[in-house]
């Protein structure tokens, strides 16, 4: 039962974090638009915030009268979960948290994790990516622990950690991947002909590695980091659900479906879905600058 | 003085370049021409220094290539700029290499910049550039390292006709300037680029690639593209050049026609 929430809760980490494709659906979106032909093909700023705007209020509006007319305990309208999501940040819980004290937790675990799993795959990652003798060494393993999902390590993570390392666990398992195998691809794509280029100018083994192998690796690097991040989020949300104590925005939705307060739990996917947004966000722009550059 | 001697190459069990030599004195303006296929890529990395030869040696000055040098200079095709870098930071890499400190540094890529006809451009990205523009970028940063060979792939098989031209004769022109004659090794496929360039024309047969004539061309500069002795020296070329072409690939080539 406690798994299948989980899933439940790492489908909706995901399709709020991917909201941050905002622009391009929304391009999708006005495709689609051409049928009316007061709606031009490049509208005006005016015109596509107003239509952003006309989006938001008719999903809210929908969703509004859908809990009247369903009328279920389970499906709060949105007036209600603004107000519990308001609440929630002046009131301690039954847990005797503020969200505030949630919000904090999860990011201290994403941080660490994130952090971590970053600092080792990154060099990992490049050492593999130009040395064979690395990759060979390593691969192995890697292929053999990568399949195992994340959250398949949570019981482990639990018993064998504790609280705060068991989550710091998860989300590091969660994002070393991606970013291992992003950075590794990276370095694996850096045109020979660029190296070629180096060598004629006088570049030798290290230099060639820090001046010309690291810049041109370094936008899937951030990918890696950006996809990792969103991972990572996904699975300390699924891992705070699962059993992780000392709080976290997991453990904050988890109690109050427990306790049936479904105004709460919205509220609190809310802020998850910001906090996601917020994360990956920031990953995203570093990222276009970088691609930019 | 640069002497290939007894070159023979090969990938696999392919053979690239069989037993090619020739001497280039210093300061030559050389011209490559050959069929597709026929090794001369193969021929300017061995020269750099990019791969080694399966057989026979390349001495510059009395000594033998074994890896790549600063005294030689490679200029790509494919431009093979540095995206991440300006066009500036582009032409100092040689130089960063070479541990250059960076005030000097500066005042030789700013001569070079001027040299090729850049300034005003010198912070620009890479992708901000026409194709005229990036392989000067690429002559600008191999020229920065002062060599004393530059190799030259092909370099403005991109381009179109008008830009060509003006790149040939700009080409000549920072040959011309430069301190002491650099020379220079150019590779094309373009009969009339290589008339119009060089002092001496290496035409190599199909794969695998042999020297079947080394023509001098004797005519002051600036040339005239359309002078009686170049169009006959070009005529003379392009029947080497199809005395090259294998009896199969005709019917292949002309049969490719037919499918388009
Ligand atoms: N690294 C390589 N490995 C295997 N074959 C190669 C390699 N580089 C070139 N070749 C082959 O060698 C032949 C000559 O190539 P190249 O020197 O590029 O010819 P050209 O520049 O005269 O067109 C071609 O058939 C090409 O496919
Ligand atoms: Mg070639």
């Amino acid at each position: 039962m406690a798994v299948k929430a989980a899933g439940e809760g790492i489908g909706t980490a995901s399709q709020r974090v991917e909201t941050r494709d905002g622009p391009r659906v929304a391009s999708i979106g006005l495709r689609m638009l051409d049928a009316f032909p007061f709606v031009t093909r490049h509208p005006s700023l005016v015109t596509r915030h107003g239509l952003s705007l006309l989006s938001i209020a008719s999903f809210l509006a929908l969703w509004h009268l859908l809990a009247i007319v369903i009328a279920s305990p389970y499906l709060p309208t949105p007036l209600a979960v603004a107000r519990a999501a308001i609440a929630a940040f002046f009131e301690r819980d039954f847990l005797g948290f503020t969200i505030q004290q949630h919000i904090a937790s999860s990011l201290v675990r994403i941080v660490w994790g994130f952090g971590l799993a970053a600092l080792l795959a990154v060099p990992l990652g490049l050492a593999s990516g130009w040395l064979r003798s690395v990759e060979h060494l390593t691969g192995p393993v890697v292929e053999l622990l990568r399949p195992i999902p994340p959250l398949a390590w949570i019981p482990f993570a639990i018993y064998f950690f504790g609280d705060p390392f068991d989550a710091v666990f998860i989300v590091f398992l969660a994002a070393f991947f991606p970013i291992l195998l992003s950075t590794l691809a990276g370095v694996k794509a850096v045109d020979p002909i660029l190296i070629d280029a180096a060598r004629t100018l006088g570049a030798k083994r290290l230099r060639l590695f820090l001046q010309v192998v690291l810049p041109a690796a370094l936008g899937n690097i951030v990918t890696g980091m950006r996809i990792g991040l969103g991972v990572g989020w996904m699975c300390i949300m699924a891992a705070e659900m699962v059993g992780v104590k000392g709080g976290g925005l997991g453990v904050y939705i988890w109690s109050m479906g427990e306790i049936g307060r479904f105004d709460a739990v919205f509220a609190g996917m809310a802020i998850i879905g910001v906090v996601g947004i917020a994360l990956t966000g920031a990953m995203g722009w570093v990222e276009k600058r970088i691609s930019k550059a | 003085m640069l002497q290939v001697r007894r070159v023979i190459h090969s990938f696999d069990s392919m053979t690239v370049l069989s037993d090619l030599s020739f001497d280039v004195p210093a300061g030559k303006f050389v011209c490559i021409v050959g069929p597709n296929g026929c090794g001369k890529t193969t021929l300017l990395r061995l020269i750099a220094g990019l791969a080694r030869p399966t057989r026979g040696e390349i001495v510059l000055n009395g000594k033998p290539i074994q890896e790549p040098g600063p005294e030689r200079g490679f200029v790509f095709q494919e431009y093979a700029l540095f995206p991440w870098r300006s066009v500036r930071k582009n032409i100092e890499f040689g130089l960063e290499m070479r541990g250059v400190a960076p005030l000097q540094r500066r005042e030789i890529s700013k001569r070079y910049i001027d040299l090729v006809g850049l300034r005003g451009f010198e912070d620009y990205a890479i992708r901000r550039l026409s194709g005229g523009m990036k392989q000067k970028v690429s002559i600008a940063r191999a020229l920065a390292n002062e060599p004393i060979v530059i190799l030259m792939d092909e370099p403005f098989a991109a381009l179109d006709c008008q830009t060509r031209n003006v790149m040939q004769e700009e080409l000549l022109n920072i040959w011309d300037a430069s301190r002491e004659r650099k020379t220079i090794l150019f590779v094309t496929h373009n009969v009339e680029e290589a008339v119009f360039l060089a002092d001496l024309v290496l035409v190599l047969s199909h794969r695998p690639g042999r020297l079947v004539e080394a023509l001098p061309v004797n005519l002051p500069r600036p040339r005239d593209r359309i002078s009686p002795e170049l169009h006959r020296l070009r005529g003379h070329i392009l029947d080497l050049l199809a005395a090259q072409m294998p009896r199969e690939e005709l019917l292949q080539e002309s049969c490719e026609v037919v499918r388009d």
